[in-house]
């Protein structure tokens, strides 16, 4: 039996009937006790190993409600070179490292590019198979942009994807082609994905472990304790049991199958005492608004960006990924069978239809604790925030699109006022929603401060604010990648504060965050982190 | 809001080892002009070489060594900048890190100070080996580029070394891959000062809400690269020793050092290896118990630290104090 004494520092319970205890005592992986030194040690039953906190700061681990570490490992891992414009920061300087690699690539050797950003990359212009075969005639390339929804393709990638112009479009996908048929470049949404794995698959499992370990200890090292593997796929689960098994400080995973089709096999688990559970099943019902397939009331801008660069036709309003009839099976299904939803959602129209659709099914068949949760809503607008409450739905927030993308979501996409509500992550705290906030890894890094610090201050990249109005109180932020997302991921009664009973994931800061300047946050240092009653990490 | 124009300018030097950021540092101290400038300088290895080779006041220059600022040392530094600020006010600091660090990890903390109040950032230079550029592998030469572009000054040192027509490709290079980076020629680093101090007069960083890439995980650079370090109190054999260089050019990325030889024990040489080549030069005078130290720096795979060990115990003169 293992028992750990933490003391001498502040202890944030984020549970108001422990608050401020002086120790916190865990035992085999549990929290047993909250309080008094002198009680804790009256009623220990051993010696336990005595954690002085030397001044920092206990907090329950961080959960991060939307991610996706294994895909991560996949999507951003060696040997996918980093072209994100934080990294590469214009078109032209992209296709220089795209060139160079070719330069040095082997025969045959696939090659991928992550992180092509329509709206940051300086100099945008839409890529073309020919242009890509120009570049790289003898080899299979492919670029994914930062979002991760879409994928430009040269003539051997399409081949050893197996697209071609006899190739359907899958419902719910996007493939760019001429009036003959042939692919041009383009492909978007679910095939993306599918057509990826080719890539990955050629480049082997031992490549794969080597990089899913270095994302766990992403988000290790950033004190993030549970997180979702959102498009969970049945074939991942090796890949999570081998690392369970290797030991490795695998967060807890929260699972949320990806599904396509109405009739997938959802198997419901839960490994090694909430290590991997199936959460529920996650349908996108629209894309991202960084390509124009969402569904809004009002149009994007009308801009040379939105024009040319986007390629978006005047007074674009998008649309959704599936046709509804298609969706409603969907959801349907996976909702008749007990799961959680969670629908990825942006565009405004996109959450009346589907609060529509829910709204219609609860009526048909009540069910009290759904806990439906809409990922991302970026659009989402005041009276969708009311109706969602009303009926019990959740948001889970992906707020680092303002300090990515701030500036042309404010500038060319949606102007000033609609980006003022962009995420309003602010009005649905106030009116008494419990969020979640997201970094929808790797789309943007793991870091819980970071996301804490992009909700309270929703500052862009280029230092404006985008609708002080919506930003969050520290104590709401905090709650939103602590107890808030356990409750979001189902695991209340277990994850998300510090409380006797729960599992006794920890992280220590040096600096308290509810008395640090919002502008700060993020420089706060994670010192340690603690995964059911172990140290995993420490920065030392 | 704290004036940002009150809080002491910082001075950043990045570059791959053995580039020319030491040589920088001197170039700005010798046309300081009356400025106090403090300069943190860090070396990989656990000796630093670097600390006896800046020409500043004991006071004014602050070693940080085994390690790297970008990481590993990123406390010291911080901690060590913060009590500067309070305590002792200089013009403008100079932080020299160390050829293996990722000037973007070291942005953030200098980012995180700016945020407190205590500094700002002021101008990141970035000092690049035309000399050595190409030669280092493609993945390497990414590295430095990816470096180069997170910068606001590219030095394209050792000018002298190369042809033009090599300047000019990788000129070309340097163009289409940076953004707003200004891009200099250099020989010996041989920018003047202004340039440095009043291309950024104007601007102030705004830190408010920088994204700032990922940066490698905090081990990376220690499990890439080895150091070897040492320090011994007897002169070494001239030849021996010249021959051990010469091996150790196929193998090490980077050793330097200051050495007494048993020909001619009251002069101190300093040398320099960076990829093949080899410098040396006579420092000054010493009394013959003066000790020769050096440092080794290489990438894990390829150094064999008993071997250099062994090696190096032959350079050792016989008999002699
Ligand atoms: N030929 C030539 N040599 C140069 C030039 N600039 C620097 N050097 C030499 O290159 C060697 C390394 O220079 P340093 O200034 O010590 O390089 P550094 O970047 O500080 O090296 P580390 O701190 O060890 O990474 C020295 O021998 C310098 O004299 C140049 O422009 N031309
Ligand atoms: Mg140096
Ligand atoms: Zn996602
Ligand atoms: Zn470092």
């Amino acid at each position: 039996m293992k028992e750990t004494l933490f003391h001498g520092g502040t202890i944030i319970t984020v549970d108001e009937s422990t608050a401020n205890p002086e120790v916190v005592v865990a035992h085999d992986g549990t929290i047993k006790f909250t309080g008094s030194r002198s009680e804790a040690e009256r009623n220990l039953s051993g010696a336990p190993t005595y954690v002085d906190l030397d001044g920092n700061c206990l907090l329950p681990g961080f959960i991060d409600a939307h991610s996706h570490p294994l895909w991560a490992a996949k999507t951003r891992g060696s040997p996918v070179v980093d072209v994100r414009p934080e990294i590469v920061p214009t078109f032209d300087a992209v296709l220089a490292k795209i060139e160079r690699r070719v330069a040095v690539a082997e025969p045959g050797e696939y090659l991928l590019f992550f992180g092509l950003d329509t709206q940051l990359h300086h100099g945008f212009k839409i890529l073309t198979r020919e242009q890509l075969d120009s570049i790289a005639p003898d080899n299979p390339l492919g670029v994914q942009t930062s979002n991760c929804h879409a994928l430009y393709l040269n003539s051997a990638g399409f081949e050893v994807c197996g697209i071609d112009e006899k190739t359907p479009t899958p419902t719910g996908s996007i493939i760019e082609r001429s009036v003959c048929g042939r692919p041009t470049g383009k492909i978007a949404e679910a095939i993306t994905w599918q057509a990826l794995e080719a890539f990955y698959e050629a480049w082997g499992d031992d490549r794969l472990c080597e990089e899913f370990e270095k994302c766990i200890h992403e988000f290790i090292r950033n004190g993030i304790t549970t997180t979702t593997e959102h498009l969970y796929l049945p074939f991942y689960k090796t890949y999570y049991l081998s690392a369970l098994k290797k030991g490795w400080p695998l967060p807890r995973i929260a699972a949320y199958q990806q599904a396509i089709t109405p009739d997938m096999k959802v198997e419901p688990m839960n490994i090694q005492n909430d290590r991997l559970w199936m959460a529920g099943v996650k349908i996108h019902a629209d894309g991202s608004p960084f390509i124009g397939n969402i569904w809004l009331s009002r149009p994007y801008l009308e801009n040379q960006f939105t024009l040319v660069n986007m390629n978006l036709p005047p007074g674009h309003t998008g649309s959704v990924n599936y046709p509804e009839e298609y969706f409603e099976k969907m959801v349907r299904n996976y909702v008749s069978q007990g799961w959680q939803m969670s629908i990825h959602t942006q565009g405004d129209r996109t959450i009346d239809m589907v609060l529509d659709l829910l709204d219609q099914i609860l009526s048909e068949v009540p069910r009290l604790d759904h806990r439906f949760r809409l990922e991302h809503c970026a659009l989402m607008r005041d009276d969708q925030i009311e109706r969602a409450i009303r009926m019990g739905v959740l948001s889970s927030f992906f707020i680092n699109h303002i300090t990515h993308w701030g500036a042309p979501i404010e500038d060319v996409l949606f102007g000033p006022e609609r980006a003022a509500h962009y995420i309003p992550a602010g009005t649905a705290a106030k009116q008494g929603m419990r969020i979640s906030l997201h970094a929808d890894t790797p789309m943007t890094d793991p870091s819980c401060l970071e996301l804490m610090q992009a909700a309270m201050t929703r500052r862009a990249n280029d230092g404006r604010c985008l609708g002080p109005g919506e930003c969050l109180e520290v104590e709401t932020a905090l709650r939103a990648v602590t107890i808030d997302a356990a409750y979001q991921i189902g695991k209340e009664d277990v994850l998300g504060s510090i409380s006797p009973g729960k599992h006794a994931d920890f992280v220590v800061l040096d600096a308290n965050p509810l008395q640090t300047d919002s502008n700060c946050i993020r420089d706060i240092k994670v010192k340690q982190t603690w995964l059911a009653g172990e140290c995993v990490w420490t920065n030392d | 809001m704290t004036d940002l124009l009150n809080c002491v300018p910082i001075i950043t030097i990045g570059g791959f080892l053995g580039a020319g950021k030491t040589t920088l540092v001197n170039r700005i101290l010798a046309q300081a002009d009356g400025r106090r400038i403090v300069v943190f300088v860090n070396d990989f290895g656990s000796i630093n070489i670097d600390y006896d080779l800046i020409e500043a006041a004991d006071t004014d220059r602050i070693s940080l060594k085994n390690g790297c600022v970008c990481c590993t040392l990123n406390d010291d530094l911080i901690s060590s900048i913060v009590t500067f600020c309070r305590e002792d006010q200089p013009d403008t600091i100079v932080i020299e890190s160390s050829g293996v660090s990722n000037p973007r990890s070291l942005d953030q903390s200098i980012f995180a100070l700016q945020s407190a109040g205590h500094v700002r950032l002021y101008n990141r230079i970035y000092v690049l080996d035309a000399d050595q550029f190409g030669s280092l592998g493609y993945e390497n030469t990414e590295i430095l580029i990816d470096h180069a572009v997170a910068s606001d000054l590219v030095l394209v040192n050792k000018s002298d070394l190369v042809s033009d027509k090599k300047l000019r490709a990788l000129e070309a290079t340097l163009d289409r891959s940076t953004g707003d980076t200004a891009v200099c020629r250099t020989t010996h680093c041989d920018v003047a000062i202004d340039s440095i101090f009043e291309s950024n007069e104007s601007v102030s960083f705004s830190c408010d809400g920088v994204v700032l890439a990922d940066v490698e995980p905090v081990q990376s650079h220690r499990g890439r690269y080895h150091s070897w370090s040492k320090t011994v109190e007897r002169p070494l054999r001239r030849e021996t020793f010249q021959e051990f260089l010469r091996e150790l050019s196929g193998i090490a990325l980077r050793a330097k050092g200051t050495i007494v030889f048993d020909d001619d024990p009251t002069h101190l040489s300093a040398f320099d290896l960076v990829g093949n080549r080899m410098t040396n030069r006579t420092i000054g005078n010493c009394s013959p118990q003066q000790a020769s130290k050096l440092v080794v720096i290489g990438k894990n795979d390829s150094m064999n630290l008993e071997e250099l060990e062994y090696r190096f115990a032959a350079c050792l003169a016989e008999g002699t104090v």
